[in-house]
C-alpha cells in the first residue's frame, strides 16, 4: 500500500470500532469522542491519537503505526462506587482480548490496507496499554480507562531520494 | 502481506503443546556447511554443498505443569519439534528431528526464572514447512471426534512437483483404538480430481501420543492441493500436521 486514502483511514477507524461494539458491553460505542458529556452506563469512544513511522519497515518504504485511543467513562455517580473499577477493569480486559483475538484486524485487508499486527506488546513503541484516571466532562464527572490500540500498518510511505 | 509479526505463534515437542510457556526462539537455524574446493583455473574460492544440519534455540518459562514435565527428561532419543510461525492453514512451520541438548535455568535478579534449551539436528537438518492443520479454533491443533479431511491448501507459488514430501505429525491427545494421518492431494481441491493418499506420506496407525516425521519417495508427484485425512477409530484425538514439498531433489 502506499499513502492512506480518507476511505481507507475511514474502515480502519470503522474496524477498530467494531471489536468493542461487538462485546454488547457498552451503552454506546462511538467512532469520535462525544462532545455532550454521556449518560449512565459505559461508553465507549474509539478515535485517533498518533500516527508515527516505525524502525522496522523496509528498505523501500516507511511503515507507519496508526495509534487509537478506545476510552471506556463510567458516571462517578455510577452505585455502587467499589464496583465502578472491576466493573471498567473486566471490560478494558475484554476489549484488550477482542484486539488480541484478531491481531491482523482482516477485514482491513479488503479495504487495501495492508495490516503488520496489532502492536500489543510494544515492540515499536508503548503497547496496549489501559491507564485508569477520573474524566471531568461538561462538569461531570466520570472514571475512565484510556486502552491504547496501536496498529502496524506496511509500507505505507514509499521512498523516494 | 508483506512484513509480518512474530505474535500468535506455537511451539510442539514430541506429543506436548509448549506454546503457553514458550518465551521465544533464539535460533532456528538450517544451515550448510560447504566444503572448499579451490581450483588453479579460477580466482575465486570454489564451494560445493557439504552437510546440513539444524538448530532450535528455544527459551522458555519455568511451568510445572507445561514445560518442565516434558523438557527436564532430556531423553537421549530424538525429540521432533515443530514451529508453527502463524495460525493459519497453510501458515510457515519449521520443524527439527534430533537431540535434546540441555535444559539450563537462568534466574534473574529481577526474579524471573528462565530456560533454555536446544534441539540439535541428527542425520537431518530443520526443514520449513507449511501446516495443514492451521486455521482452527485452536490454530494449528486440529480437533476430531472421528475420521475424516480437514480443508485443503493450495501453496500457489508452487504447481505440481515430482521429489516428494516430507510429513511432521505430532500427535498430542488420543481416544480410541487407532488413527492414520495422511497427505491427500488434488489438482483442484476436488473439484474434477478427487483427493487421493500421497503415497508414503502417511503415519501408521498410531494409538498413542507421540510424533514421527515420515518421508516418501524421492520421486513422489506431489499435487497443488494437499490435506489431511484421518482414518481408523477414534472419538478423540487432537493433532498438528505440517508438511514439507521437496521443490527440487530431496538432501535427507
Amino acid at each position: 500500500m502506499s499513502g492512506l486514502t480518507v476511505e481507507q483511514a475511514r474502515a480502519l477507524r470503522d474496524i477498530v470500532k467494531s471489536v468493542p461494539n461487538r462485546l454488547g458491553l457498552f451503552r454506546n460505542t462511538l467512532g469520535a469522542e462525544p462532545k455532550n458529556a454521556p449518560g449512565m452506563g459505559i461508553t465507549c469512544s474509539v478515535f485517533c491519537h498518533a500516527v508515527t513511522p516505525i524502525l522496522r519497515s523496509s528498505i523501500a518504504a516507511t511503515s507507519l503505526r496508526v495509534e487509537f485511543h478506545v476510552r471506556l467513562q463510567i458516571p462517578w455517580s455510577t452505585a455502587p462506587e467499589e464496583d465502578i473499577d472491576p466493573v471498567l477493569m473486566s471490560a478494558a480486559v475484554a476489549v484488550m482480548g477482542g484486539y488480541a483475538a484478531g491481531l491482523r484486524l482482516s477485514p482491513a485487508e479488503a479495504a487495501g490496507i495492508d495490516v503488520r499486527t496489532i502492536d500489543i506488546r510494544g515492540m515499536e513503541g508503548v503497547s496496549m496499554a489501559a491507564p485508569f484516571g477520573t474524566l471531568d466532562h461538561d462538569g461531570k464527572k466520570y472514571r475512565a480507562v484510556l486502552i491504547t490500540v496501536p496498529i502496524l500498518l506496511n509500507n505505507v510511505l514509499t521512498e523516494v531520494p | 502481506m508483506a512484513i509480518a509479526s512474530g505474535l500468535a505463534e506455537q511451539f510442539f515437542v514430541d506429543a506436548n503443546d509448549l506454546s503457553a510457556a514458550t518465551a521465544g526462539a533464539r535460533r532456528l537455524s538450517s544451515s550448510m556447511s560447504p566444503l572448499q574446493t579451490p581450483v588453479i583455473s579460477e580466482r575465486g574460492m570454489r564451494r560445493i554443498p557439504g552437510l546440513r544440519d539444524g538448530a532450535m534455540d528455544v527459551d522458555s518459562w519455568f511451568d510445572d505443569s507445561v514445560i518442565h514435565p516434558v523438557l527436564s527428561t532430556l531423553p537421549t532419543t530424538d525429540r521432533v519439534a515443530t514451529w508453527c510461525l502463524t495460525t493459519a492453514l497453510g501458515g510457515p512451520t519449521t520443524s527439527i528431528v534430533g537431540k535434546q541438548i540441555g535444559y539450563d535455568p537462568t534466574r534473574g535478579q529481577d526474579g524471573s526464572l528462565a530456560l533454555a534449551t536446544s534441539v540439535l539436528g541428527n542425520g537431518s537438518a530443520l526443514e520449513w514447512g507449511r501446516s495443514l492443520t492451521g486455521g482452527g479454533a485452536f490454530g494449528n491443533i486440529a480437533v476430531q471426534g472421528s475420521a475424516g479431511s480437514l480443508t485443503g491448501y493450495n501453496d500457489e507459488a508452487i504447481a505440481a512437483t515430482n521429489f516428494g514430501l516430507q510429513l511432521y505429525v505430532h500427535l498430542l491427545s488420543f481416544t480410541g483404538t487407532s488413527i492414520t494421518i495422511a497427505v491427500h492431494d488434488s489438482n483442484d481441491n476436488g473439484a474434477g480430481d478427487a483427493y487421493a493418499i500421497v503415497p508414503g506420506a502417511t503415519t501408521a496407525a498410531l494409538t498413542t501420543p507421540g510424533a514421527v516425521r515420515v518421508t516418501t519417495s524421492a520421486t513422489e508427484n506431489v499435487k497443488e492441493w494437499l490435506r489431511i485425512t484421518t482414518t481408523g477409530t477414534f472419538s478423540a484425538a487432537t493433532f498438528v500436521a505440517a508438511y514439507v514439498r521437496n521443490a527440487t531433489a530431496r538432501w535427507f
